[in-house]
């Protein structure tokens, strides 16, 4: 799965997005030990303010308790991922990681020199990287940038953008606020990687530019 | 996925749910148009429906991989694969698995469908065939690569050729040398496309903190610095080289 690349960043070169994910090699090091790797992983992940964690399964911190998140890992569960809205708790959580010294297999997703600086300070190195090269093939079928920029942070394309538009429509009228918005739009990403706050800041963004249009016409 | 006519009371809650759209309105109740519904699971799992009214029929070849495919709780019960996923372990544990291990090679995902649009099997076919022309080795542990009955032509099982999916990653490695013709060819078949697409590319790093094919990537006018990209650490054990 590539589910927390392609990150579609409409408003450019920001750092308040970033994942970390842990995962075991299928067949080679998942051993009886995992499970309780992978708990130790949501442990870090929630001491540095993860805005979101989780895996396929688990329960994500949307809306499941840490501690059941803990308690529903399973020995098969591919993953564990946390979602960072800011550079100094990506970095503090890797230097814990590194600490921890678990034999995992770490990953990063983020801009790929702002990854790059954030790995250096907390003292690792890259081994590989996978750059996204963009969408490719018929794109007047995407919706607007900003939409796609929230439906993009679920790589299994969960989060529809007229699930989308329902929340922007129920912000407008004063039915939902934007934080219980971006919380529910958190919902149907199963793995936990949808990063709520910037959903939050895109929702704004949204909202204003259509009312002013609105108000406009 | 279905929706019981006898049990929908029509409060649309389900509706906006679906990535593709393909939940309808007639008089009474709501519907799913069957050929569109890519058995993702979304409505099913998440619309709280107040009456119960959505359910999942049993899905027997060649429809079941729509759900394998496009439900990220999907599993691959009728291809060689019985785990869950789209692709493969990729560079998540490429420290552990050298899936690429030397810097003059590296792996590519396309994509198909992706993010949020689907794609037919007729669509994944139109690529298969084209990276196929070029010396290629496709990951044998995708569930894609499955389906592909000829690995020197791209020709896909043609009994899923009516079928549509969320997303499916056609995934191999290639020379770096022969990386540039590569994705030029690719470029110009994404014109005749009924969908889009997401192309990634993964490359090792040498011991100066560098890939060979970020200059490259960079020249023709990929703009990598503003996409989000995924970088492995090398935490896993055994590191693969020192097997």
């Amino acid at each position: 799965m590539t589910h927390t690349l392609h990150r579609f960043k409409e408003q450019g070169l920001k750092e308040d997005d970033f994942i970390i994910l842990a995962m075991p090699a299928r067949g080679i090091n998942n051993d009886e030990n995992t499970v309780q790797k992978l708990q130790k992983f949501l442990e870090i992940f929630h001491n540095n303010n993860a805005v979101n964690m989780g895996g396929m399964g688990t329960g994500i911190l949307v809306d499941t308790p840490y501690e059941k998140i803990i308690e529903n890992v399973y020995f098969e569960l591919p993953m564990v991922h946390g979602v960072f809205g800011n550079r100094e708790n990506l970095i503090s959580a890797l230097k814990d990681i590194k600490e921890a010294d678990m034999g995992i297999s770490v990953i990063v997703s983020g801009l790929i020199d702002a990854v790059d600086k954030c790995v250096t300070e907390a003292g690792l190195n890259r081994h590989s990287v996978n750059y996204s090269l963009g969408i490719w093939g018929d794109k007047s079928k995407l919706p607007d940038e900003s939409y796609l920029e929230i439906a993009t942070m679920c790589g299994h394309a969960m989060v529809s953008p007229s699930y989308i538009a329902k929340m922007v429509n129920d912000i407008k009228q004063n039915r939902i606020t934007i934080e219980k918005a971006a919380k529910k739009l958190s919902q149907p990403c199963v793995c936990g990687i949808f990063n709520p706050k910037k959903a939050e800041k895109v929702l704004r963004k949204i909202v204003g530019e259509e009312v002013a249009a609105e108000s406009e016409s | 996925m279905i929706i019981d006519q006898q049990k929908c009371i029509k409060c649309k809650m389900c509706q906006p749910l679906c990535p593709v759209q393909c939940i309808k309105e007639s008089d009474e109740s709501l519907y799913i148009e069957y050929d569109d519904c890519l058995e993702c699971g979304i409505c099913l799992r998440n619309s709280n429906c107040p009456k119960d009214a959505i359910y999942q029929p049993l899905l027997e070849m060649p429809r079941a991989v729509r759900k394998a495919f496009s439900d990220p709780f999907g599993k691959h019960e009728n291809t060689t694969l019985k785990h869950m996923g789209r692709g493969t372990e990729e560079v998540k544990t490429n420290d552990v698995t050298g899936i690429v291990n030397t810097m003059d090679r590296v792996a590519v995902a396309i994509e198909m469908g992706r993010p949020g649009i689907g794609a037919s099997f007729k669509d994944i076919e139109k690529l298969t065939k084209v990276v196929s022309k070029h010396d290629i080795k496709y990951e044998l542990n995708n569930p894609l690569s499955a389906f592909i009955i000829d690995k020197k032509t791209g020709v896909i099982d043609p009994t899923l050729m009516n079928e549509k999916i969320l997303s499916g990653i056609i995934e191999f490695s290639i020379d770096v040398k022969n990386l540039e013709k590569l994705l030029k060819d690719v470029k110009e078949e994404s014109y005749y496309v009924d969908t889009v697409f997401s192309v990634c590319i993964i490359s090792k790093v040498d011991n100066q903190n560098k890939t060979y094919i970020e200059d490259l990537l960079i020249s023709e006018g990929y703009n990598i610095k503003a996409a989000s990209s995924k970088t492995n650490l090398g935490l896993g054990r055994p590191l693969y080289q020192s097997k």
